[in-house]
């Protein structure tokens, strides 16, 4: 059975939060395992604050639509804004130091959205970034 | 987020956080924890034992504080993080550069025993 929810959240530190607790909520309710479901709230996490803090010029309120599909025991999570194009599947890699002295203060947060998702797809579709973010049980 | 700390009678400084690394969690943080590796002691254990969530700009909080220092000629380690904010070390090899330790007694060790100067 697919159990599918969305809901609208505006581009606010507040709201992120509450979307992440909404989603944590939906995974519990679907059975899905702990870890996938860290593992989607982190995605949210950074795809929702990059968007919030590099996606618009002005600092009022944008509205950022959260789909979630929970099915055989994975999830599907869409997320769409209006703000800039940013497609995070062409970000570079970050640099990864040996030392403390050379590591790198952020930019890590498009590494981390691939490497706790299992599949990512963007693409820009009338004025808005759509992001398709898909998670499965790793066992 | 919750903030506080404890200085030790061997010098060092347990900062303990205690909430969502996230976005606001950071931010609500930021300036005291850095008054707290800027100043006084600079062996530092950050205690993530009661953190149940960290996003990258958590971690970024976190490095430029380990930076801080290191800078001063000490050295920050993590102690005790979830499982879900260990993932987050591990995953940005952060984990290479900060150590992460499980015990206060490891912490203390590895404080006691900094890499040499790059």
């Amino acid at each position: 059975m697919v159990d599918t929810r969305s809901r609208r959240i505006v581009s606010d530190a507040a709201s992120l939060r509450e979307v992440s607790a909404w989603l944590r909520e939906t995974c519990a309710s679907a059975g899905l395992p702990e870890d996938l479901a860290d593992r989607l709230e982190l995605c949210v996490n950074e795809a929702v604050a990059n968007a919030m803090t590099y996606g618009y010029r002005d600092k009022g309120r944008h509205e950022i639509h959260v789909g979630v599909s929970c099915e055989n025991g994975g999830a599907e999570v869409t997320l769409v804004d209006d703000g800039r194009p940013f497609n995070p599947v062409q970000e570079r890699a970050p640099r990864f130091a040996t030392s403390i002295d050379a590591a790198q203060v952020g930019g890590f947060g498009v590494y981390l959205l691939k490497e706790f998702s299992d599949a990512l797809d963007y693409h820009r579709d009338d004025g808005r970034n759509c992001l398709t973010l898909r998670f499965r049980h790793r066992g | 987020m919750e903030l506080t700390y404890d200085d030790l009678e061997d010098g060092i400084r347990v900062i303990k956080l205690k909430g969502r690394l996230d976005l606001e969690g950071s931010g609500s943080i930021d300036l005291k924890f850095t008054m707290l590796t800027a100043t006084g002691k600079f062996l530092v254990v950050a205690d993530l034992s009661d953190v149940e969530f960290m996003a990258s700009i958590g971690l970024a909080t976190l490095v430029r504080n380990a930076k801080a220092a290191r800078l001063r000629g000490g050295q920050m380690v993590v102690l005790g993080p979830r499982p879900n904010v260990a993932a987050v070390f591990a995953s940005t090899r952060i984990d290479q550069v900060i150590p992460v330790c499980t015990t206060l007694d490891e912490a203390r060790q590895q404080l006691r025993h900094p890499p040499a100067a790059v």
